[in-house]
């Protein structure tokens, strides 16, 4: 199973989006929730920092949902029990407003999601872009 | 942990929420639960529904967003070509009154209808659409369907 499909496989009450406090782009990135988790393609995943912490990170990708513009980059953090995610939250929410990064093609996503230390994964897709 | 009069943003507009839950993760993030995150949009669609303005190009996505609609769908049901309503998008103009009134009574229905959708009204409502609609929105609120949120200002950064 894809790490996409996990995340879609906790449910609503174990998916979460960061709030501290809420800005214009983290509530876009509430309100298009449900359509990241359908259509994003995960780019790569990455360890965290600290040794003894039992999540990983993962960045994913979503085509423009009206068909043109920049589609919507997040990462998501995925806590970890005995191998199986437990719970994730969006951490990270880039779709080209409020001066963030835009990302018109999932090559160019993945170019970044790399040279943020992300690793490709088996998840990753070229035939979906 | 509760939290009373939070601000929110969606559909281009931040929003007063009486009361949010928010959660403390394992690492200490302080999120929204995607649950928590569903009955606050609905709120945020019912005030939308309700309001007498015509809807804007962002409220037009957002309640699109929440209830899984998408553009091709809008035109089927207004009985519009598709690029209509692509180009209300791209001028980021409001949608023209008519079809807000017709947009809004569906995207409510398609909320709420389950559960009140056999309620009595007021007939001379009928004949009436944004009296029929804030009719609609208190029903919602007073059957505990749904809560009261109140608009704070637009969004000046998206």
């Amino acid at each position: 199973m894809s790490w996409i499909a996990k995340l879609r496989a906790l449910g609503p009450e174990r998916i979460y989006v960061q709030h501290s406090p809420m800005t214009p782009r983290y509530g876009r990135a509430a309100q298009k929730l449900r359509y990241v988790l359908r259509a994003s393609s995960v780019l790569g995943q990455r360890a965290l920092g600290e040794p003894d912490t039992d999540a990983i990170e993962i960045a994913t990708w979503a085509p423009p949902q009206h068909g043109r513009g920049n589609g919507y980059y997040a990462c998501f953090r995925v806590f970890m029990h005995e191998g199986e995610p437990s719970a994730a939250v969006l951490f990270c929410f880039y779709d080209g407003t409020d001066k963030s990064p835009g990302f018109k093609s999932i090559n160019a996503a993945t170019a970044y999601a790399v040279a943020q230390g992300f690793d490709q994964t088996d998840d990753y897709d070229h035939e979906q872009a | 942990m509760n939290k009373r009069d939070q601000p929110f943003h969606a559909a281009g507009r931040i929003w007063n929420i009486p009361r949010m839950t928010l959660s403390v993760l394992a690492d200490g993030t302080v999120a929204l639960s995607q649950v928590e995150i569903d009955r606050i949009h609905r709120a945020i669609a019912n005030a939308i529904c309700g309001s007498g303005r015509c809807l804007t190009t962002s409220e037009l996505e957002f309640l699109c967003d929440v209830t899984g609609t998408n553009f091709s769908e809008v035109a089927s049901h207004l009985e519009l070509d598709r690029s209509t309503v692509s180009r209300w998008m791209a001028r980021e103009r409001p949608v023209p009154r008519a079809y807000s009134l017709l947009l809004k009574s569906w995207f409510w229905f398609k909320l709420f209808g389950a559960q009140l959708g056999d309620e009595r009204v007021p007939l001379h409502l009928a004949t009436d659409g944004p009296s029929l609609l804030d009719y609609a929105m208190h029903e919602a609120i007073d059957n505990r369907i749904t809560d009261m949120v109140s608009e704070l200002t637009a969004d000046v950064a998206s």
